[in-house]
């Protein structure tokens, strides 16, 4: 593992980077220490064109109903000089609570991938329980792939190359078994039956992440 | 002159003379019939009622009618009444001949005229029903021809055109049959041979059918049918090769299948093999206003006999039409097989992607101490300039 700011290596159980002192701390100071909810594509930066986010969509489904407890989601921003795309996945896959099919998918499941293509960067995050399954070969070949589409502004298919790379390498760990429909008992609310209120405050229960704060469009309705 | 001018004198010698002459021509008259009956008796033998009744009774049958005439007060069955009456009626002709010490000849018997009168005449019964309802003959029962059958259908005269080594056919209808045939190759260009063998035998595989007839088979343009005697669906027709060439398959058919209809219009073997004939006879004449008359330039390859079998539906076919049909069946057939696979095939793609796509991947949960001080991540991944 290496550190997001100065590249050093970091061992277990290591709070902060011995080389440069990065932590989360450090980030929390500058981006705030709350959550933050955000979609698997966000293009802030405008780089995809609509065909290209409706393919990745799908292939983002695709990816999701294949690893139930996983996800794949996409940050595409100018950053700041003081940020590199590093640190801001460091924070997003800490931070963030991305609009997935099932919004329960644990984090540390999730991978992100940040390309900022102003600096021309471009980095994968992975969480704690899937980057024993990517060795630093494999993740220097995705990264190598990627960049080769992205240098010709391709980058939907960077994309969808590191996705379907991901899948390859995730099977090769996971175990497989055919998909069973989950069993309801008894149905409290409808969030039990797949019904989200419009309004947080309607049914506090009932709301996905009650400790997380509420979605800005949900504010901007009620 | 006497009488012309009597005198008184002469008188009485002249009435005397004419008494005389009276009585001359009288007698005269009254002779000749006696003479005349006396020439037609006189021949026959005249037996007495005694020697006839004593003949009676010395005759072994006594009850059996005989040529004799009948007693008295028995009914008529006098020989010329009895061929005046009709036969169904009164007693028929084989009732005189049912015993070998027939009165007529000794030595004629019942056997012998039944090989000159008609079965009918004889009161024996016909081939009726009997003989229509008779199973053909299973392939495994049928026996090949011996070989002095064979033999002896090679030494056959070359006009003898109905060829019966084992004389299943009777004499009456195998002279009526060899003139049937005479009378066909007199005006026939393709001669009309008719080989009988027994309805449980066959010809054996490879039997050389051109040394048939002393080979006159292979003179002029020929056909041979090998009849089984009492079932006409198994008769095989061989066919000069040059004919055979040029007729099509569908006159080969129908002639066959015209032919044996013709047959079994009737319940009698014989009369089946006489219409059988009779019926192809007419068929060849037919074949031969058809075909090409180019008699010049044949040889003996064109001469060989090739067969056309009812079995056979597509015999006549050419090398190239049949190695032309076996391709287009083979192709036919490969298309449909690769059709069915390519449908098998899909298919089961299709229940693999439907498997596949309800396969999921689940992973164990991990124990992983945070670094970084972050919750989920820890710095795992990596990050690439391109340019």
């Amino acid at each position: 593992m290496k550190c997001p700011r100065c590249q050093a290596s970091v061992r277990s159980e290591q709070s902060t980077c011995s080389a440069c002192g990065f932590s989360a701390t450090l980030l929390h100071s500058y981006l705030g220490n709350q959550w933050v909810r955000l979609e698997r594509i966000t293009d802030a930066a405008h780089c995809l064109r609509l065909e290209d986010t409706r393919r990745l969509e799908i292939i983002l489904d695709d990816f999701e109903r294949s690893f139930p407890q996983a996800f794949f989601a996409v940050y595409l921003g100018t950053l700041p000089n003081n940020l590199s795309v590093a640190e801001l996945g460091f924070w997003l896959l800490n931070q963030g609570a991305f609009n997935t099919h099932s919004v329960s998918r644990r984090n540390d499941f999730g991978m992100v991938l940040v390309v900022d293509p102003s600096a021309q960067t471009a980095c994968i995050t992975l969480g704690y329980a899937i980057e024993k399954c990517f060795s630093p070969k494999i993740i220097s070949r995705m990264m190598q792939t990627a960049g080769s589409h992205l240098s010709k502004g391709a980058f939907g298919m960077a994309i969808e190359a590191s996705c379907i790379r991901a899948g390859e390498v995730l099977r090769k760990h996971a175990r497989p078994m055919q998909w069973q429909p989950e069993a309801v008992g008894m149905a409290d609310s409808a969030s039990d039956i797949g019904l989200q209120p419009l309004r947080g405050g309607h049914r506090p229960t009932s709301r996905p992440l009650a400790d997380l704060p509420a979605p800005r469009h949900d504010q901007a309705i009620s | 002159m006497a009488t012309a001018i009597p005198s008184a004198k002469n008188l009485p010698v002249v009435l005397l003379l004419t008494l005389l002459c009276f009585a001359g021509n009288a007698s005269a008259d009254d002779g000749q019939p006696v003479e005349k009956a006396e020439e037609h008796s006189l021949p026959l033998p005249r037996w007495s009622e005694q020697e006839l009744k004593k003949f009676r009774e010395s005759l072994p049958g006594g009850n059996s009618p005989g040529v004799l005439p009948p007693k008295s007060g028995e009914s008529g069955s006098d020989i010329n009444e009895l061929i005046n009456t009709p036969l169904s009626s009164g007693p028929r002709l084989d009732h005189f001949f049912n015993s070998r010490d027939s009165e007529l000849s000794p030595r004629l018997q019942a056997e012998d005229m039944r090989l000159f009168l008609p079965e009918a005449i004889l009161g024996l019964p016909t081939q009726g029903p009997a003989s229509a309802v008779q199973l053909p003959t299973p392939l495994a029962s049928l026996k090949d021809v011996p070989l002095e059958f064979l033999a002896a259908c090679s030494q056959s005269l070359p006009k003898e055109y109905l060829i019966d080594p084992d004389q299943l056919v009777p004499e009456i209808q195998n002279h009526d049959m060899l003139r049937l045939l005479g009378f066909h190759a007199q005006d026939a260009r393709i001669k009309l041979y008719v080989l009988v063998i027994g309805h449980d035998q066959k010809l054996p595989e490879g039997a050389d059918l051109e040394k048939f007839a002393s080979g006159s088979l292979l003179q002029s343009d020929a056909c041979l049918v090998v009849y089984p005697l009492g079932e006409p669906w198994r008769t095989r027709l061989f066919v000069s090769r040059s004919i055979h060439n040029q007729i099509s398959t569908e006159f080969l058919s129908e002639t066959i299948q015209a032919c044996l209809k013709e047959s079994l219009q009737t319940s009698n073997v014989h009369d089946q093999l006489r219409r059988y004939t009779i019926h192809l006879s007419t068929r060849l004449f037919w074949l031969q206003k058809a075909l090409i008359t180019d008699v010049a330039g044949k040889t003996d390859k064109d001469q060989a006999l090739a067969e056309f079998s009812s079995q056979s539906k597509v015999p006549a076919a050419s090398p190239s039409t049949q190695s032309l049909t076996t391709v287009v069946i083979g192709m036919c057939g490969s298309l449909l097989l690769l059709g069915l696979i390519g449908i098998v095939c899909r298919r089961f793609l299709h229940l693999l992607q439907l498997r596949k796509q309800r396969r999921v991947w689940m992973f164990a949960e991990p124990e992983t101490a945070p670094r970084l001080g972050g919750a989920f991540t820890g710095g795992g991944g990596g990050m690439i300039r391109y340019t």
